[in-house]
């Protein structure tokens, strides 16, 4: 629904108005965020070739090990190397993250633009059912909705986009209510161009920039609400690499073996952390108001 | 002459009970095939508005208007004549082109309204090459975006825009309005050329008499929603009825 061409042409006419790169540097913490996240990112694309081991594989034999030169970050209960699953693990987290909101962006942008563009009845049986969805705390809902689905990844997935949707809404159709009165819009109207191209064409790449920043914002949520859902039980089940169940299975024995659920809190602290820097950092470049 | 278009006691009233504005108070007027009628009036006299009715963007509240002897507006539903019959040009070059779109893109977009068979026909490089140069911009121009060009251009864009479905009848809302002077004058010359090259209808709405009384064949003077006037011309220059035609009169004199 986005259209990716219409996303760098986004960044490439912001490019023109802020420097970006110019900014970047004098923001020590977003360029510290992306610099995290990049090593992040790289070691879960490297996963495989990085680390020996197999992240499923149980060798009872060398359970509980401490952190070593075979085992940088320990093993678990059943003999697992942490360090290979925790970076196998953001692969998952950084994946899910980026889909979920991705997927919650499309649709939210979607939904808001109709509300917004058509208004009276449409408009507000759309609002309150959003404000419906806003009115629980997202993390209560999630667990609501993924614990009536049945726990499983998927439905923790979906869980976390149904929660994330009321936020896009909100904002792709205040910009539609802007978009609206456009004189570009109102010649569409003028041709007899229908509703439903008008959005596509017009509204929805132009209400684009904002749902961008907010999803640049949102990714890192996402991260954690997955693992939060995991940690639960709700989410991801054994024996996948999860950050949230490896920390909720670890915590049992954190007096005992301290690294099984330290070093995967670390690495959620952090991806997370740095998102937010990123989003944060994204927010103020992108929005002239909020300079500093 | 058979009227093109014919509006009977049309009425526009905007808000509810408590706060009513007449935009438009029962207005009739005929608009003949092949000429220039010249909308003038103040801010707020309903010409815009009168405006909007014909293209479709506001319902009337009340009254007739028929396009070719069809009715435009059954209750609150424009009935659409052939798309792309009416066109129009708006006043802000600067929001009316989407910023996001090509030139190429926007001069083709009110095809995707017409017929297939039509589409393709109208949608030709060649015609759209032509079309382009005649409104004075350059084929290298179609792959550039709006924010590219001045405020003539864009205007020229626009206009090129409301041409390609090979329209009859346009409203423009006071096309000329956000130009400088010597752009207003090319603009405005291009905009005779193209009416006699192409036997269009033009509505010319317009706050500036001077404008009007270079483009149009017949003025309508609207004052407070209601039409005080309506004449050739030179009738209305020469010998005002009424005296808010006189007031706008002098008012263009001084400023000459």
């Amino acid at each position: 629904m986005i259209n990716p061409q219409i996303v760098t042409e986004a960044k490439e006419k912001n490019t023109k108005t802020h420097p970006i790169w110019f900014k970047l540097k004098h923001n020590k913490m977003t360029t510290i965020g992306f610099l995290v996240l990049f090593l992040i990112v790289c070691l879960a694309i490297l996963a495989p070739i990085l680390t020996p081991y197999d992240p499923a594989k149980i060798n009872v034999a060398e359970k509980f090990q401490g952190p070593s030169l075979q085992h940088l970050f320990g093993t678990d209960e059943v003999g697992r190397d942490i360090l290979t699953r925790i970076l196998f693990g953001a692969r998952l987290s950084l994946g899910v993250g980026l889909l979920v909101i991705f997927v919650a962006a499309c649709i939210g942008i979607f939904i808001g633009a109709v509300s917004g563009y058509f208004g009276g009845i449409i408009d507000q049986i759309i609002m309150r059912v959003m404000d419906m969805l806003l009115a629980f705390p997202t993390l209560i809902l999630a667990m609501a909705l993924t614990a009536s689905l049945g726990p499983s990844l998927h439905n923790a997935m979906m869980a976390i986009a149904i929660v994330e949707i009321p936020i896009y809404v909100r904002l792709a159709r205040s910009e539609t209510l802007v978009l609206r009165e456009k004189l570009f819009v109102k010649s569409a109207v003028v041709f007899g161009i229908k509703p439903i191209p008008i959005i596509l064409k017009h509204i929805i790449p132009n209400a684009v920039s904002p749902v961008i920043i907010q999803a640049t914002l949102d990714v890192g949520n996402a991260i954690l609400m997955i693992a939060t859902l995991g940690f639960l039980g709700l989410g991801a089940q054994p024996p996948t690499p999860e950050w949230g169940s490896m920390i909720s299975t670890g915590w049992k024995y954190l007096l005992d073996y301290w690294w099984y659920p330290t070093f995967p809190g670390i690495f959620l602290f952090l991806t997370s952390g740095a998102l937010n820097l990123i989003g944060d950092g994204v927010r103020d470049i992108l929005d002239p108001k909020s300079n500093r | 002459m058979t009227p093109l278009v014919q509006i009977n006691h049309i009425n526009k009233i905007y808000g509810n009970r408590k706060d009513v504005i007449e935009a438009v108070k029962d207005i009739s007027l005929p608009v003949y095939e092949g000429e220039t009628l010249g909308l003038v009036g103040e801010s707020g006299s309903g010409k815009s508005t009168l405006g909007k009715l014909l293209i479709g963007l506001e319902a009337p509240t009340s009254g007739e208007i028929t396009y070719r002897d069809k009715v435009l507006w059954k209750k609150k539903r424009f009935m659409r004549p052939r798309p792309g019959e009416i066109q129009t040009v708006f006043q802000d070059p600067q929001s009316s082109l989407d910023p996001r779109l090509r030139v190429k893109q926007i001069i083709f977009e009110p095809l995707s309204a017409l017929p297939l068979k039509e589409r393709k026909e109208k949608g030709s490089i060649e015609r759209l090459h032509a079309l382009v140069k005649r409104v004075g911009l350059k084929v290298e121009h179609l792959d550039r975006y709006p924010h590219e060009f001045s405020g003539g251009q864009r205007q020229r864009i626009a206009i090129a825009r409301a041409l390609i479905t090979g329209p009859s009848f346009i409203v423009l809302d006071e096309p000329t309005s956000a130009l400088d002077v010597s752009v207003q004058a090319q603009v405005l010359n291009l905009l005779k050329e193209l009416k006699q090259e192409n036997q269009l209808t033009f509505l010319f709405i317009s706050h500036n008499m001077s404008v009007i009384r270079y483009m149009c064949d017949r003025i309508a003077v609207m004052y407070k929603g209601g039409l005080v006037e309506i004449d050739e011309t030179k009738n209305v220059l020469n010998h005002p009825k009424h005296d808010y035609t006189k007031m706008l009169l002098s008012s263009m004199l001084k400023v000459n």
